[in-house]
């Protein structure tokens, strides 16, 4: 390719908007070397901290690596590595960096390797030889540290130019959640799914994000101009001034279109024919908390209290730290409900907190959600004790994440009710009644969703895992993208199972899955009988739009005669066909491009 | 209390990685300060990476300085591990 000329490759496209800005790799720049810069006085603890948590990090890694050896019977190795795990402490590792770092004020990593440089020249001074090839251990443990950390600090999101399109091998939810929307204008990647944990966090966040672009044939065009295209899925590098031009009206365009939804959020949520429907808000971090409010939800419908702390790479957090994080989330949701979901790890989520436990073949059939809680009670103690302590009298309900089985919700409810009442002996807090909801997101649960139900006060159903599950299909997995997706007819039947036997029982139930952010399945949700929708702040305005647009009644035989057919293609055209009439300009104007458009809205989600 | 003991280094490899660990499994939680001098050169015993900066050989003499309320006790559990050479 020659330089400057404009040129086009189609990805998938991940997280709808358009992007424009320069390119930035962040592989490229993890194999130069290590990098150095001075740190102002207030960011001191913070790079200890950080610090800290890469020798946490290295002692995970090294006893990991120990129990292996001693499996094995390599007694020589595990000698060796007791004693990097044993160097650890050392106070010239711990203290003497720690000290460093307040004296210099330079990064952790410039700070470390100093110290170690230093430490190699008075073992190049020695005679002894012996001695001298000691320096190999330390070496190598300090290649260890050094991999932590900059492993960490691959991503060091604040040193991206703002406005970057970033481009990058792949990406984990600790790097998406860590990225500011206003620094980073657009993702490309080259594995990650649209249904990827990224994929959600892009999207949560509005960041565009295009994937299956092979990263690695473009390494060298770090800083060119680039314009990412989240609804087509394709990436223009150097675009010419006529491209550039369309675009950035495209965009505008797209901005204020979305201004004038925001517009009516204020109104009440009703079906053409007065049916009221309630919208609330996904949140996964404390800092989107402000803007939630400005799309007027009626509570937080799922809190990710996981995400709270993806970023420290660890779930052991202490109770006053999770305490002092669940007071500002009862503040700032100033009144509105609020429903935790305790801690949802595994499968393709955080593997990182999971290094220390066993590695598992499959692990998104393996220890996650709720049973990963009951194997680590003190986890699961400790979280609640925290909710509760922050909670008082605010309306925060607890949700119950990957319930498989009966026995998993009562052990729960036991251990919730153990924590309580400990709470309450202790004089820490009065007693109140805690809603207990359940997530439906194993198809098991489906098929005994009458003893689940009467087991539980409210249900949500998570309808991404449901889909992946239901399924069989890996829901990060690119190559599955195109067809797990929940216009499967079994995905909806089961939908309409469980909000038959919520109702029945008079229980309330949440889809708070992306189907519920998405518009064409608002009205066959609808349709199914759900009346409560928990979607990211972002889309609450086009939820609220898509349901005041919908009657229900032609709502009721959409889902009908979609709860007849057996093709998911079937269904999704149906789909497109419902929402397309229902959009009060199509109907007088049904053009097919408008169906297309429509058809692109489908499988962007 | 202060005590000061010089010591001879029996084992054949001397206070490498494995001899260090040792001392430092147990001496870390002592409250008395403890330092190793070798070749003019004074360390934190509780630092594995700084006893191997002595690299004291076999046969090298370390001064052992212990400093602390539970120094007489420390010093008799460091003499007691140098004489029978970490058990190498």
């Amino acid at each position: 390719m020659e330089e400057g000329l404009e040129f086009r490759l189609q990805g998938a496209p991940v997280s709808e908007g358009i992007a424009i800005g320069a390119s930035f790799f962040i592989n490229a720049q993890a194999d130069e070397s290590i990098p150095e810069f001075s740190i102002k006085k207030d960011q001191v603890d913070k790079e200890i901290e950080r610090y800290r948590l890469a020798l946490s990090d290295c002692r995970v890694e090294l006893n990991y690596l120990k129990k292996n050896l001693e499996s094995e019977g390599l007694t020589e190795a595990v000698d060796i590595i007791d004693s990097q795990i044993m160097m650890l402490d050392d106070p010239l590792i711990t203290a003497h960096v720690e000290e460093k770092i307040r004296k210099v004020k330079r990064n952790t990593e410039a700070v470390f390797s100093a110290v170690i440089r230093e430490y190699e020249k008075k073992f190049a001074k020695m005679k002894d030889s012996f001695f001298q090839q000691r320096l190999v251990d330390i070496l190598d443990l300090s290649k260890r540290i050094l991999g932590h950390l900059c492993a960490k600090n691959k991503i060091n999101f604040s040193e991206i130019p703002i406005g970057s399109i970033v481009f990058a091998k792949e990406l984990i939810p600790s790097h998406t959640a860590a990225i500011q929307a206003s620094r980073v204008s657009g993702f490309v990647t080259q594995s990650g799914g649209g249904n990827s944990h990224a994929a959600l966090i892009a999207r949560a966040k509005g960041i565009p994000y295009v994937s299956s672009i092979d990263v690695d044939l473009f390494q060298n065009l770090q800083g060119k101009d680039i314009i990412l295209d989240g609804q087509t899925g394709e990436i223009i590098i150097n675009p010419e001034k006529e491209t550039l031009d369309r675009y950035k009206e495209v965009k505008t365009r797209l901005k204020t279109s979305y201004k004038l939804l925001q517009q009516d959020v204020n109104h009440n949520t009703e079906t053409v024919d007065g049916y009221l429907v309630h919208v609330f808000a996904n949140v996964g971090n404390l800092n989107d908390l402000e803007e939630m409010h400005n799309y007027r939800p009626e509570g937080i419908g799922l809190f990710r209290s996981e995400y709270l702390f993806l970023e420290k790479h660890t779930l052991y957090i202490s109770e006053e730290e999770q305490y002092q994080a669940y007071c500002e989330l009862v503040e700032k949701s100033k009144g509105v409900p609020v429903v935790i979901r305790v801690f949802d790890i595994g499968g393709d989520k955080n593997p990182e907190l999971f290094f220390e436990h066993e590695k598992e073949a499959n692990p998104v059939l393996g220890c996650r959600g709720i049973r990963f809680l009951l194997r680590h009670p003190n986890i699961f103690r400790t979280q609640l004790r925290a909710i509760m302590r922050a909670a008082r009298d605010a309306d925060v309900r607890l949700l119950l994440p990957l319930i498989s089985d009966i026995h998993e919700l009562e052990e729960a409810k036991r251990i919730i009710a153990e924590v309580q009442d400990d709470l309450v002996d202790q004089g820490v807090v009065t007693k109140r009644t805690y809603q207990i909801g359940c997530m439906i997101e194993v198809p098991s649960v489906v098929f005994i969703c009458d003893a689940i139900t009467r087991e539980s006060d409210f249900l949500s159903i998570g309808t991404n895992d449901l889909v992946q599950y239901t399924l069989g299909m890996d829901r990060s997995n690119p190559a599955m993208s195109d067809f797990c997706y929940p216009a499967h007819p079994s995905v909806i039947r089961m939908i309409k199972m469980v909000v038959m036997e919520a109702r029945k029982q008079n229980k309330p139930v949440t889809i708070c899955g992306e189907i519920a952010s998405n518009p064409i399945f608002i009205p066959l949700l609808l349709g199914l009988g759900v009346n409560k929708f928990s979607c990211s702040p972002r889309y609450i305005p086009y939820v609220k739009r898509a349901v005041r647009n919908t009657v229900l009644l032609e709502a009721y035989d959409l889902a009908q005669s979609i709860l007849q057919m057996s093709s998911p293609i079937e269904i999704s055209k149906r789909l497109v066909e419902a929402y397309s009439d229902s959009l009060p300009l199509t109907k007088r104007d049904k053009s097919s491009s408008k169906i297309e458009q429509v058809q692109v809205l489908v499988q962007t989600f | 209390m202060k005590l000061s003991y010089k010591i001879k280094v029996k084992n054949p490899l001397g206070l490498h990685a494995r001899p260090a660990t040792v001392i430092v499994r147990l001496i870390q939680d002592a409250k008395s300060s403890v330092s190793f001098t070798c070749h003019n050169e004074t360390v934190n015993a509780k630092s594995i990476m700084g006893i191997l900066m002595l690299a004291a050989g076999k046969n090298s003499i370390v001064r052992i300085d212990v400093e602390g309320e539970d120094a007489q006790d420390v010093m008799s559990k460091l003499t007691e591990v140098f004489e029978n050479g970490f058990g190498e």
